[in-house]
């Protein structure tokens, strides 16, 4: 379907919304921003309409060279990976903005970051060749930087630092890990990448261009170091709790949502098929890691008491969760694999959408209560707010994985994949998954339940554009719950070049 | 008459115009005369690069002009332009126009200001298009004066020592080169001094391992090597605005240049000797500069460092000897000439003209963002081009490095890569002033985009969001397409004259 | 060649010299105004060089390089002349005029001298006027202390090379140069003849202010009127570079690198460079600069005859014009600060370029070619110096790549002391006491402006002037 540039259209798109807005005046701010994100929200659903799920290799491919000195292509393309994660984008940025303070909404130059931070997502999720992908990737940094820094809490300045850096450094890993690859197999295409992976030769010939053997373990590790930052495993995961904290609410809420995927992405398309045997060799250590960043950060959530910490720490304990389905199974017998993978995807799509909720949920709380979003600075709000609650208690119950819920299929194929092929880490998986219950359930006992204090007594239930918004956000929830299918239908062929 | 030559002549005769106006009106007349002759530069340098023949068949050395000056020894006006000289010629004539467009609001004898200035383009011009090597080693030198007069007259604090400095070890780097140039001119006396000629038919190799490290040194000083690079901060930190983009952005260009067209072609048997040398100071200087600068207050001297940094690159790139990595080492030069002049015309212009100073603590509690959101936005994209974040020329150019380094000296790659991320920080760190106070603000405090703005500075110019404009232009367009700049040099690096870099070094591999 | 109507032709430019310096002397001493005196005096000075120069061109007898420098010397002794004004004290100008005019008599014969007692003629000829002329400075500059000093000095080069002289009369049996030569490589080389040798070249260098007779330099060009200085400077430096070459050349007549008197020479070299060079950067007056510059400078072409041997000729008389030229320039300028801030300090310097545009930029010109960069002249002059330095080609030999280093290193270093003045002439501020008004010294600035064309016609076009020299010695 080389007709028609759609995924060039959808990467686009936002990025010239994002140009117009910053040039109109401030009014047209809002209506313009808005105006663009849904028409990305269109064309990702044109894209998904005519979206073969059943094929196998990539749709809407365009290729053009760019630079063929260096083995760098403008090539995209879109397969059952990336479906989810482009959907995914495209819907969660027009919430985003729907979600923007009134305060806001003369913004030209949030706005204007948040649609360039779209459109490199969108690049980054499409992209077929590294160069490219990788311009897209850290072209997301600087909108997310400066979105943290400009209107964050009182961290702001060491928050957004550190995400920078450590993310930059990630990256720069990953880039030099690349480049030893287009050193030996002279492009940077990943398509091509990972057909010499399967073939076995690309281990063969990074052996033969560096003259040892142990270069494909080395180029493994740094690839994985560099998705490890961005993911976040541990110990590498230190950025995360600081930026979301500090960080104005909808953009924590497209930092979990939409970026947080980036990482997984990457590793299921940079690492995972370009590394087979290593992935095997390392296996063990590989799950252990997955299972103590699940495990972890789970204990750390618990005993968190701000609000916000303790969605970034369940953050990592879902993305940990998903990794460690990928690491486990990848490669492996066939059907285990496609259920874990597929598993992984499911619970990472849903996340991006209760996360962003509840996100926003306590983004509510803080702006109702001047600031303070304490677990403890709460109470008895099902009183006072009761559909406030009933919404946040949805959403929450969501992120727990409750069955009915959006949370809970992605959970269940992702274990039943699990069991079978390591129980210990389906068993670490578990206890992270109890240890979630207890804190979520915490919140919702101690911000929902108990006496009022005395100055949320006024505490302002949801106001009619805000209770839209909630109404969509936990009807989606409930619909992807009941009829998961909608999106497993998308990823039936997902990773089938390279499973099994 | 070719496009280079022409180039070459409308600097020195903007020059000399600058020089003999009337004082009256003097400042209007001389920056008039100085932006109309640096857009003729411009101009010519684009004809040249639109007019470089690309294709297969074509010669590798375009626009050749030769004239006959001396005849014994034969030393000839021999001048024109392979795919690297053109694009550093296309270099030349940009910051040209920036340095002018950022110099709008000299007044301190403005004549010879810009007189001085348009000398030193108009000897980058002649360094870059020199095909004779004495006449190569004419224009280098013949940029020492104006360049200690820009600085010692026009400069900020420290500015006499400052100046100094920078002159005597520009002086003592062309010293070495000029010794390495007796020793090739007793050696070969007949031919002439014609660098394709002496490139084809080398020194003895003995020879060449004396003749190559006094070139190499020599250029390198200018080019910022490490341990020779001390002058450089200083001198840019000391120097008006327009005087640091020029030396940052063009005239440590020269000396990486001189290496690149002078020292290794013509000493290519002895490379693979030294090349480890060159690379490894070159990763060095990447590291060491990017440490110090992370500790510097006065933000001119940390993009000084940076430079120095930046200039790392090109060094260890053409230590790579490989096809790639020099290529990039080109692609790097003209990459970090626009950068640094853009973030010395930020910080100079933009920054020192206005709030009068340099401190990060002081200008950090000024927030100089907030009042002027042109600068926030401007030195934001700089930061991020300095960064060497894609979309910018600086990426593409670094990847074509690190492409090199992987081939022949992989272990580089961990401390360049530990470099790379401390320039991120020390870059983040100086955005982090420009956009507002870098202490915390006081726990409660709702921080808002519009608090309340700091004492009112003068607004940007038209001219400085020019001069940004086609800075930062030129770096973008470089970074999306920089295929055309890359062929260039490819094509160069396979010329005649330069092959025997690269062949040495793979003849010895196998 | 026989016979003094023949001898009086060969020297008809010498001739008008003298008729010359009697006139000026003459009507100095016949009349009372002042000025009328002075500007007759000059006159005729000026009318005397330029025919004695016109005549050396024509008379093509005593070979090509002495036709060259004999219609030079009076050129330069006349663009000397035109600073005349600049000379205080006022008094006893025509004196100076025709002491002048006497000395270039002395330097034009050296310029063309064969034999060693026409050199010995030569030598006092230049010299005594000279000495007289330093002993005729301005009270403040002590010029008594000067003259002494460059008396004495001279005296003792004289005695010098009259020794010489005479161990070399008594080995081989004449003074012409071209006898000197075969006895000279017999084998084995008389060892009293290679002392004879010897002396003359050092006494040489007491014209070319080498070390070790180096010591009246600095004074003499501190201490005498500024036409006088501007002569000490350049006729005679070139005068003594001509006969030292060709000394060098046709009659010690150099073999093989270890050769001792070329041994000699670059030692004596080496001491001129690092003194000169070394102590010219504590000098705070210009002219003191200029003159341990010159033995500097005399340094690099003493190195480059020594170890460079007959090949070396050429250049060095390239190098010797162009260091003239620019010199003397250099002077001009000094004149005209001396004259309007009554010093010749580098601070009295400061604030030339807003006052005296003009004059900066041929300081600029000047100081920039004596410090041999690039694109004046010097560059070229210093270049082509240092590769005559390394020997003939291919064959490589240690000490001569360390003078060569050598010289270039302090080349360099000289960048800095002339970058001293001119950063006070461009980049000081203030300008010193309001200078005295006084006519403006036409004359003196015509001759500025126009050694500075010279100069940078050189650089745009050195080719005929290298060309003829080099042609000239054979090169």
């Amino acid at each position: 379907m080389n007709a028609f540039p759609l995924l060039s259209l959808l990467i686009a798109l936002p990025l010239a919304a994002s140009v117009w807005v910053a040039l109109l005046p401030a009014r047209a701010a809002r209506p313009v921003a808005l105006g663009g994100s849904l028409a990305t929200l269109a064309a990702a659903l044109f894209l998904v309409r005519f979206f073969d799920p059943t094929a196998t290799g990539l749709q809407a491919v365009e290729r053009l060279p760019w630079i063929p000195a260096l083995g760098a292509e403008f090539h995209l393309g879109i397969d059952g990976i990336g479906i989810g994660f482009v959907l995914l984008t495209a819907a969660l940025v027009p919430f985003v903005l729907f979600a923007f303070p009134a305060a806001w909404c003369r913004d030209r130059l949030t706005f204007s970051l948040v649609l360039a931070l779209e459109s490199m997502l969108l690049g980054a999720f499409v992209a077929q060749n590294f160069l490219l992908w990788f311009l897209c990737y850290e072209l997301t940094l600087i909108p997310a930087y400066l979105l943290i820094r400009l209107r964050g809490g009182p961290g702001r300045h060491p928050a957004s630092l550190q995400f920078l850096l450590t993310t930059q450094l990630g990256g720069v890993a990953l880039l030099i890990g690349f480049l030893a690859v287009q050193r030996a197999a002279g492009t940077f295409d990943l398509q091509e990448l990972a057909r010499m992976a399967g073939s076995g030769t690309l281990h063969a010939t990074l052996a033969a261009t560096f003259g040892f053997a142990g270069v494909g373990t080395l180029v493994f590790a740094l690839v994985f170091l560099g998705l490890a930052v961005k993911i976040p495993l541990l110990p590498l995961h230190t950025w995360l709790p600081p930026a979301y904290a500090e960080a104005p609410t909808p953009v924590t809420m497209l930092l979990t949502g939409a970026l947080s995927k980036l990482g997984l992405y990457g590793l299921l398309r940079l690492w995972v098929p370009l590394f087979p045997e290593e992935l095997a060799a390392f296996r063990p250590q590989l799950v252990l890691l997955a299972s103590v960043t699940v495990l972890a950060s789970a204990f750390t959530a618990l005993v968190q008491t701000d609000l916000k910490r303790v969605l970034a720490y369940s953050s990592i304990n879902h993305l940990g969760l998903c990794t460690l389905a990928i690491v486990a199974t990848a490669h492996g017998e066939s059907g285990a694999a496609r259920a874990g993978l597929q598993g992984a995807l499911l619970l990472a799509i849903n996340h991006g959408l209760t996360a962003p909720a509840l996100f926003w949920f306590v983004g509510l709380l803080e702006a109702r209560s001047g600031g303070v979003r304490g677990i403890g600075s709460f109470g008895g709000l099902r009183a006072v707010a009761p559909v406030f609650s009933g919404t946040m208690g949805i959403a929450l119950f969501a992120s727990l994985g409750l069955p009915g819920l959006n949370g809970f299929p992605g959970e269940l194929l992702l274990f039943s994949a699990l069991v079978p092929i390591s129980p210990w880490a389906a068993a670490a998986g578990l206890i992270g998954l109890l240890i979630t219950a207890v804190f979520l359930l915490r919140i919702v006992h101690r911000v929902f339940h108990g006496p009022v204090p005395a100055e949320h007594a006024g505490f302002a239930d949801l106001a009619p554009g805000e209770r839209r918004l909630a109404f969509a956000a936990v009807g989606g929830m409930v619909v992807l719950g009941l009829w998961p299918r909608l999106i497993t239908d998308l990823l039936v062929a997902a990773g089938k070049g390279w499973i099994g | 008459m070719t496009p280079p030559t022409l180039m070459l002549l409308s600097a020195l005769g903007g020059a000399i115009v600058s020089a003999l106006l009337p004082a009256r009106g003097a400042e209007r007349s001389a920056r008039v005369v100085a932006l109309v002759a640096s857009l003729a530069t411009l101009g010519c340098a684009l004809a040249a690069y639109v007019g470089f023949d690309r294709s297969a068949e074509a010669d590798a050395l375009q626009f050749v002009t030769e004239i006959a000056w001396i005849e014994t020894p034969r030393i000839r006006f021999l001048t024109g332009v392979d795919g690297i000289g053109v694009i550093l010629l296309l270099l030349t004539g940009i910051v040209g126009v920036a340095c002018v467009l950022f110099s709008w609001n000299v007044t301190h004898r403005p004549r010879a200001f810009f007189a001085w200035m348009l000398l030193v383009i108009a000897g980058a011009c002649g360094v870059f298009q020199s095909l004779d090597l004495v006449l190569l080693f004419l224009f280098y030198e013949a940029v020492i004066l104006p360049k200690y007069f820009l600085i010692a007259i026009w400069g900020s604090k420290d500015r006499e020592y400052g100046a100094m400095k920078l002159t005597l070890y520009s002086v003592a780097g062309g010293a070495l080169v000029l010794l390495g140039v007796i020793l090739i001119a007793w050696q070969k006396e007949a031919g002439g001094f014609s660098i394709p000629a002496l490139a084809g038919d080398r020194l003895p190799l003995a020879l060449q391992l004396w003749v190559f490290p006094l070139l190499c040194v020599g250029f390198g000083v200018l080019a910022g090597l490490w341990p020779l690079h001390t002058w450089a901060p200083t001198g840019h930190a000391a120097a008006p605005t327009a005087a640091s983009m020029l030396l940052a952005g063009l005239v440590m260009k020269l000396g990486s240049f001189g290496i690149l067209r002078v020292a290794m072609p013509l000493c290519a048997d002895a490379l693979p000797a030294f090349a480890p040398a060159l690379a490894g100071l070159g990763a060095a200087g990447i590291v060491a500069a990017a440490l110090v600068a992370l500790s510097r207050r006065d933000l001119k001297l940390v993009i000084g460092y940076s430079s120095v940094a930046h200039m790392g690159f090109v060094l260890l790139g053409l230590g790579t000897l490989d096809r790639i990595g020099i290529a990039g080492a080109v692609l790097q030069m003209f990459s970090h000439g626009l950068i640094a002049g853009l973030l010395f015309a930020v910080v100079g212009r933009m920054l020192y003209d206005r709030f009068h100073t340099r401190d990060l603590e002081a200008l950090g509690a000024l927030g100089p963002g907030r009042a002027l959101p042109a600068v926030t936005v401007i030195f934001a994209a700089a930061a991020a081009a300095s960064m060497g974040m894609p979309g910018f020329s600086g990426f593409i150019a670094e990847v074509s490095v690190l492409l090199g380094t992987w081939k022949r000296f992989p272990w580089l790659l961990l401390p360049v890569g530990f470099g790379i991320v401390v320039t991120a920080a020390f870059t983040v760190r100086a955005l982090q002033v420009v956009l507002g106070r870098t202490r915390p603000s006081a726990a409660g405090e709702t921080p808002d985009l519009r608090e309340p703005a700091p004492a009112p500075a003068e607004p940007i110019t038209l001219a400085e969001k020019l001069g940004a404009a086609l800075l930062l232009g030129t770096s973008v367009w470089a970074g999306i397409f920089p295929q055309d700049l890359l062929a260039l040099s490819l094509r160069a690096i396979e010329s005649p004259m330069l092959h025997g870099i690269v062949q040495t070094a793979e003849g010895l591999a196998r | 060649m026989s016979g003094p109507m023949e001898l009086a032709a060969l020297f008809r430019p010498e001739i008008a010299l003298a008729l010359a310096a009697l006139g000026a002397l003459g009507f100095g001493v016949a009349n009372r105004d002042r000025r009328l005196r002075d500007l007759v005096a000059t006159g005729i000075g000026l009318g005397g060089c330029g025919a004695a120069s016109g005549l050396a061109l024509g008379a093509g007898e005593l070979g090509p390089v002495a036709a060259f420098f004999r219609a030079l010397l009076p050129l330069l002794t006349a663009c000397a002349l035109m600073l005349i004004r600049g000379s205080a004290p006022a008094r006893h100008r025509p004196e100076q005029i025709a002491l002048m005019l006497i000395a270039t008599i002395g330097m034009m014969v050296l310029a063309g001298a064969r034999d060693l007692l026409v050199v010995f003629l030569g030598l006092e000829t230049a010299g005594l006027p000279l000495v007289a002329l330093t002993a005729l400075g301005a009270p403040g500059k002590r010029p008594a202390e000067a003259a002494l000093k460059f008396f004495l000095m001279g005296a003792l080069a004289s005695a010098v090379i009259l020794f010489g002289m005479s161990l070399v009369y008594g080995m081989t049996g004449s003074l012409a140069f071209d006898a000197l030569a075969p006895t000279r490589f017999r084998d084995p080389q008389p060892p009293l003849l290679l002392a004879g040798l010897g002396l003359v070249l050092v006494g040489f260098g007491f014209k070319v202010a080498a070390v070790p007779f180096h010591l009246w330099a600095p004074d003499a060009y501190a201490g005498a009127p500024a036409p006088a200085a501007a002569q000490i400077a350049s006729g005679s430096k070139v005068a003594g570079f001509v006969i030292l070459t060709r000394f060098w050349i046709e009659a010690a007549h150099p073999g093989s690198a270890a050769d001792g008197a070329g041994i000699l020479l670059v030692a004596v070299a080496t001491a001129s460079m690092l003194l000169g060079n070394l102590a010219a950067i504590a000098q705070q007056s210009v002219r003191r600069l200029l003159g341990y510059s010159a033995i500097a400078q005399g340094g690099y072409m003493v190195a480059a005859l020594g170890a460079g041997g007959a090949p070396a000729a050429g250049p060095v008389l390239f190098y010797a014009v162009v260091y003239a030229v620019s010199v003397l320039g250099a002077f001009g300028v000094v004149a005209r600060v001396e004259t309007e801030t009554g010093s010749d300090r580098i601070a009295a310097f400061a604030g030339l370029a807003r006052r005296a545009p003009g004059s900066a930029l041929a300081m600029l010109v000047f100081l920039t070619t004596l410090a041999g960069l690039p694109p004046l002249p010097g560059f070229l002059g210093k270049l082509l110096l240092f590769k005559s330095m390394l020997g003939p080609a291919g064959v490589a030999s240690s000490p001569s790549l360390w003078l060569v280093a050598l010289a270039v290193t302090l080349s360099a270093v000289s960048l800095y002391y002339y970058l001293i003045v001119l950063k006070s002439i461009f980049v000081s501020g203030d300008p010193p006491q309001v200078p005295s008004a006084g006519p403006p010294d036409l004359l003196a600035a015509g001759v500025v402006f126009l050694l500075a064309i010279v100069t940078v016609g050189l650089a745009l076009a050195p080719g005929p002037l290298l060309e003829a020299l080099l042609r000239a010695t054979g090169g």
